[in-house]
C-alpha cells in the first residue's frame, strides 16, 4: 500500500467511524460505480470485514443491465443488507427522460430516495461526492446536514474544524456523509487497482466506447476510448480533455438534442 | 418580389446582432403554436400553402414530399423562381450529406467544424444561384438553412451565431431593392441548450413596407403575398 | 505522483485578487486542460463577457448557469518542482468568516494576498491573525495588483516594510513578501518582466522554499483516542486514532480519564495485524485487563502519561451568533471526547485588526470576537497545548445552529 493512498483511507476509514458513532441509523448508497464501490470497500475495512448497515441503491428501471447484474453479484460475495429504492408509481405512470430530464431525475431518484428515508428512518447517509467532481462540490463539508427537501444550504452552513466534524444540530432531516470527499477520480482508480475492487465492465471499452460515468441508460453517454484495462483508464484520465461530470451534464445536454432533431426528423 | 427564407432566424439574435438590413421596415415574430411539433418541411409547407399541413406529412419520408405548383402561391406569379425550397425544390444532395453530418456528429465520427464546413459551401452555392436569379424573375423565393444547420449544433455559442448573422444580414443588404417586395421569414426561431440550439415556437419575418401585421401565423402570408402579387 | 501534497489556503481581503492570482496560478501552471478552458471561453462569449477573466474560473458558485456548463477546476492540484499543491477555498467577506477558518483549519500553508493599490486592510490584519492563531507558519505574502501601480519598486519597498512589520509583530520571522500581478501573471510562475528592478523569487518558488511536508509527530509521547467500540465476533475491538508517538504491540497502556490500564494485545487494520501504529493511523486495538471503555478516552503509555486537566486556558474564536459569558456552561467537542466545562474567567478580548489588546477581563465574547479564556472543566477532559500536539490541543464548542466557537489549548491546569 503507498502511503499516499495509505493517508487517504485512514482519512475516509476514520470519517466512517465517526458517522457509525454519532449516527444511529446509517446507510451507504451505492451506484455500483468506481466511487461508490470504494466506499463501500471502505466501510468493510472500517467494520473489520462487515458492513453493519444497509447498503441502498437507487433503482430508476432505466439502469444499464449490466448495473443490475453487478450489483446481484457484489451484494451477494460481500454478504451485506441491499435495500433497493424504488418509485414504482411513477414509473408505472410511464415517467421517462423524454416527459423532462429534470422531472425524472426528481421523481425516479430524490422521491425514491425520500421515500426510502422516510420509511427506514435512516438518520445519516454515506455518499461517494468527491470535491473535484464538480465546482459546486468544491464547498461541501464531510459531514453536511439536509433538510427535508434535501436542499443544501451552502452559503449557510456549519463550520467544521479540522477533523470536528459537522454534528448533528436541530432541524434537520438527515445528515450526509463524504467520506473520500478528498479524493481525486485518478486516486480512486488507483486504489480500485491496488485493492482489487469489482469494477462494473461498462467502465472499459468495447467497439472503441466506454462509459466514464454510469447513470442512467438514456442520458449517459459513452465516450470514445480504447481503455480496457484500469492502466489504461488512469493513462486516458492523465491526457483526458473531459471532465467527469461536465462531461455528464454535456451527455444529458447531447442526448436531449440527439432525441429532439431525431423527432423533428433530422436523424 | 423576393422572398428570403432563412430557417430558424430568431428575432432575439436579429436584435441583439443589430441587423438592420434584416430588420427592414417592419418586423416581428410568427406564431406556429397550431403546429405539435416544429418541423421544417411542415412549416415551409404550410407557408407554402396557407394551409396547416402537419397532418399530411409523416416524418418518415418528410424531405422527399413535394408540393404542385397549383397548391402554392407560386402560381399568382408569371415566372417564379423557387432556389432549395423545402416541400417544393430541395437540393437534396446538399441536405442529405448535411443531415449525414449531424448524425456522424452524435455518433461521435465527426466534428462540429466538419459539419459546419459543408453547410457553409451549400450556403455560398446557394447565394450564387440567388444572385444569378435576382432581376430576372417576378418571385425569387430563395431558402437559406445556415442559421439552423450551424445554430443545431451551436447555437449556444455566440461568436458562431455572430457570424451567422452577420453574414445573413449581408446577405439581405445586397438583396436589397426599394421597388421590389421583400418578405424576409423563418420557419421557427431558435433557443439555447447547452451548446446546441433547438426550434422555439415563435418564427421571425420582416417586410420592406409598413402592413402592420400582428404576430401572424406562418399560414397568414399566403394571402398577403397574393394581395401583393395580384 | 510521488510529490508531497499540500493543502494550500489563500486568504486575504474579498477585493485584493484572491481569485485572480487562484485562476493564475492554475492557468500557468497548466493544471487545467484545453478543453475545460475552451469550454470556459465559450460560456464567457455566451454570456457576454468581453475578456477571459481568470475569477471566472472559480466561480462555482453561481447559481443560474447558462448551458449548465460547471466549473470543477478548484480542486485541480497545481505541480510545481517541489510540491502538489491542492487549494481549500476560502471565501474572503466578512459574512463568510466561518467558511474561511474552515478552510484554513485544513491547510498545510498559506498564502496571504495583499493589494498593492488598496493596501493593508481590516480584513487583511485579521486573516493574518486568524492564520496564525492556527498555527499556520508556513505562509507567503503576494503583494498583488503591481500592474495597477505602475510596477512601481518604490511602491512596493514601502509596503514591504509595513508588511514585514504586521507580519513580525504576529510572531511570522522573515516573511516572505513577492510582488505580483495576477492579472497579468507577472512574477507568480513566470519570472517578471515588468519588474525588472525585482531580483527576487517568483511567488510559486518563494512557496516552494517556505514550504515543506510536516513530519510525522513520532518523536512525541504516544497519544491516540478512543473513535468507538465494536464488539463483533472476535470480541470488543476499540477503534483507535492515533495522534501522536507510536503504539506497540505488547504494551502496556492507560485510558484517562477512567484510568484503566490494560496490555495491547492486537493492533489490526482490515486484512492484517500490526506491530505497531503512528501517528494518523486509526486501527482496531484488542486490550487485555480493561473493563468498560467509551468513546472518548485517550490512550497513552504511562510514562509519559497523559492526565485529565480541570482547568485550562484557551484561545477561542466566536463564529456564530452564541455569545460566551462568564460562567456558561458548555459542551466542548475536543478528539473523540464531549465533555462539558464550564468558563471561569474571559481573562482578555483581543482585536483581530489591531492585533491589540482591546479589553481585559470582558464580559463576553460575541461573534467575530478573538479572546483568552479560562475554562474549568466540569467533567475530566484530556487536552494538550495546541503548540504540542495540535490535534489534543484544538476542539469546538457546539451551539444549536452548529459549531459555535473554536479553541485552541494555551495552558493546562492538572490537579490531581
Amino acid at each position: 500500500m503507498t502511503s499516499h493512498l495509505q493517508e487517504l483511507e485512514n482519512k475516509s476509514i476514520a470519517i466512517i467511524r465517526e458517522a457509525k458513532a454519532q449516527f444511529k441509523n446509517l446507510a451507504v448508497l451505492w451506484s455500483t460505480g468506481k466511487d461508490s464501490t470504494t466506499s463501500l470497500w471502505l466501510c468493510k475495512k472500517a467494520f473489520f470485514g462487515r458492513i453493519p448497515f444497509p447498503v441502498i441503491h437507487i433503482d430508476t428501471g432505466y439502469k444499464f443491465p449490466e448495473i443490475y447484474k453487478f450489483r446481484d453479484k457484489v451484494a451477494q460475495e460481500w454478504g451485506f443488507n441491499l435495500l433497493v429504492a424504488k418509485n414504482e408509481e411513477a414509473i408505472e405512470k410511464g415517467m421517462s427522460p423524454e416527459k423532462g430530464r429534470f422531472e425524472c431525475c426528481t421523481l425516479l431518484k430524490t422521491e425514491a430516495l425520500k421515500d426510502l428515508i422516510e420509511r427506514e428512518k435512516f438518520d445519516a447517509l454515506i455518499l461517494s461526492i468527491r470535491r473535484d467532481e464538480h465546482g459546486i462540490r468544491g464547498k461541501e463539508r464531510y459531514f453536511s446536514p439536509r433538510d427535508e427537501e434535501f436542499k443544501w444550504d451552502y452559503k449557510n452552513q456549519p463550520a467544521e474544524m479540522w477533523d470536528l466534524y459537522v454534528k448533528p444540530a436541530e432541524d434537520y432531516s438527515h445528515m450526509r456523509v463524504h467520506p473520500i470527499l478528498h479524493w481525486t477520480e485518478f486516486e480512486v482508480w488507483q486504489y480500485v487497482k491496488q485493492e482489487g475492487l469489482p469494477v462494473n465492465p461498462l467502465y472499459f471499452a468495447i467497439d472503441g466506447k466506454r462509459y466514464r460515468s454510469l447513470g442512467c441508460q438514456p442520458c449517459t453517454i459513452p465516450i470514445p476510448s480504447n481503455a480496457k484495462t484500469i492502466d489504461q483508464i488512469v493513462e486516458e484520465l492523465r491526457t483526458s480533455k473531459i471532465s467527469e461530470r461536465a462531461g455528464r451534464a454535456q451527455d444529458k445536454e447531447k442526448a436531449y438534442m440527439m432525441q429532439k432533431l431525431r423527432a423533428l426528423g433530422y436523424m | 418580389m423576393i422572398i428570403l427564407a432563412l430557417d430558424a432566424l430568431d428575432l432575439h439574435l436579429v436584435k441583439k446582432f443589430n441587423c438592420k438590413s434584416l430588420m427592414q421596415k417592419e418586423c416581428g415574430q410568427t406564431d406556429i403554436s397550431e403546429f405539435k411539433l416544429e418541423r421544417t418541411v411542415v412549416l415551409w409547407a404550410s407557408f407554402l400553402t396557407g394551409k396547416n399541413m402537419e397532418a399530411e406529412i409523416p416524418v418518415k419520408g418528410q424531405w422527399e414530399f413535394k408540393l404542385k405548383k397549383e397548391e402554392t402561391f407560386l402560381k399568382f406569379f408569371n415566372s417564379p423562381k423557387a432556389i432549395d425550397v423545402p416541400a417544393y425544390s430541395l437540393r437534396e444532395k446538399n441536405h442529405v450529406e448535411e443531415r449525414r453530418l449531424l448524425k456522424a456528429y452524435f455518433d461521435d465520427k465527426a466534428s462540429v467544424e466538419e459539419h459546419d464546413r459543408v453547410v457553409w459551401k451549400n450556403h455560398e452555392e446557394n447565394k450564387k444561384l440567388l444572385f444569378q436569379s435576382l432581376g430576372k424573375f417576378d418571385l425569387v423565393l430563395s431558402y437559406f438553412d445556415l442559421a439552423d444547420a450551424v445554430g443545431h449544433l451551436s447555437f449556444g455559442i455566440l461568436s458562431k451565431m455572430k457570424e451567422v448573422y452577420e453574414e445573413l444580414e449581408n446577405l439581405a443588404k445586397r438583396v436589397k431593392d426599394e421597388d421590389d417586395f421583400t418578405l424576409i421569414i423563418s420557419d421557427h426561431g431558435m433557443k439555447a441548450v447547452g451548446r446546441y440550439g433547438d426550434h422555439t415556437r415563435n418564427g421571425f419575418y420582416s417586410l420592406n413596407k409598413t402592413m402592420g401585421l400582428n404576430v401572424p401565423k406562418i399560414t397568414d402570408f399566403y394571402q398577403v403575398i397574393r394581395g401583393v402579387a395580384e | 505522483m510521488s510529490l508531497p501534497k499540500i493543502s494550500l489556503v489563500i486568504v486575504g481581503h474579498k477585493d485584493h485578487g484572491k481569485s485572480t492570482l487562484i485562476g493564475r496560478l492554475l492557468y500557468d501552471s497548466k493544471a487545467i486542460p484545453e478543453q475545460r478552458l475552451q469550454e470556459i471561453r465559450d460560456e464567457l462569449e455566451r454570456s457576454g463577457e468581453k475578456e477571459f477573466r481568470f475569477a471566472f474560473l472559480l466561480d462555482s458558485f453561481r447559481e443560474e448557469r447558462e448551458g449548465g456548463l460547471t466549473m470543477d477546476i478548484m480542486q485541480t492540484p497545481f505541480k510545481t518542482k517541489r510540491h502538489l499543491y491542492t487549494i481549500i477555498d476560502c471565501p474572503g467577506h466578512r459574512e463568510f468568516i466561518k467558511n474561511m477558518i474552515t478552510g484554513a483549519s485544513q491547510a498545510d500553508a498559506a498564502i496571504l494576498v495583499v493589494s498593492a493599490k488598496e493596501g493593508i486592510e481590516d480584513q487583511t490584519r485579521q486573516h493574518a491573525f486568524l492564520t496564525k492563531m492556527l498555527g499556520i507558519n508556513q505562509l507567503v505574502i503576494a503583494v498583488n495588483k503591481m500592474d495597477e501601480v505602475g510596477y512601481d519598486q518604490r511602491r512596493f519597498e514601502e509596503f514591504s516594510c509595513e508588511l514585514r512589520n504586521v507580519m513580525t509583530s504576529l510572531g511570522y520571522e522573515d516573511p516572505k513578501i513577492i510582488p505580483v500581478s495576477a492579472l497579468t501573471g507577472e512574477n507568480v510562475l513566470k519570472k517578471s518582466r515588468r519588474m525588472r528592478w525585482y531580483n527576487g523569487l517568483t511567488l510559486v518558488e518563494a512557496l516552494d522554499e517556505k514550504v515543506s511536508p510536516s513530519a510525522l509527530p513520532t518523536d512525541k509521547p504516544m497519544r491516540g483516542w478512543v473513535q468507538d467500540v465494536y464488539d463483533f465476533d472476535m470480541g470488543k475491538i476499540l477503534v483507535c486514532k492515533i495522534v501522536s508517538g507510536t503504539l506497540e504491540m505488547g504494551k502496556e497502556i492507560v485510558f484517562q480519564p477512567t484510568g484503566q490500564k490494560g496490555l495491547v494485545k492486537k493492533i489490526e487494520m482490515f486484512g492484517k495485524d500490526l506491530r505497531k501504529a503512528e501517528p494518523g493511523d486509526s486501527v482496531g486495538v484488542l486490550v487485555e485487563g480493561i473493563k468498560e471503555i467509551a468513546r472518548g478516552e485517550v490512550i497513552s503509555y504511562s510514562e509519559a502519561q497523559m492526565l485529565p486537566a480541570r482547568e485550562f486556558v484557551a484561545e477561542i474564536i466566536v463564529l456564530t451568533d452564541l455569545e460566551m459569558r462568564n460562567g456558561d456552561v458548555l459542551t466542548i467537542r475536543l478528539g473523540t471526547a464531549e465533555r462539558r466545562c464550564r468558563v471561569q474567567t474571559i481573562l482578555e478580548k483581543m482585536d483581530a485588526v489591531s492585533f491589540a489588546l482591546e479589553e481585559k477581563f470582558p464580559a463576553f465574547l460575541k461573534e467575530g470576537d478573538v479572546g483568552k479564556v479560562r475554562f474549568v472543566a466540569l467533567e475530566p477532559i484530556c487536552l494538550e497545548r495546541y503548540s504540542e500536539i495540535p490535534e489534543l490541543g484544538r476542539f469546538v464548542i457546539e451551539g444549536r445552529k452548529g459549531t459555535a466557537s473554536a479553541g485552541l489549548v494555551l495552558e493546562v491546569c492538572i490537579h490531581a
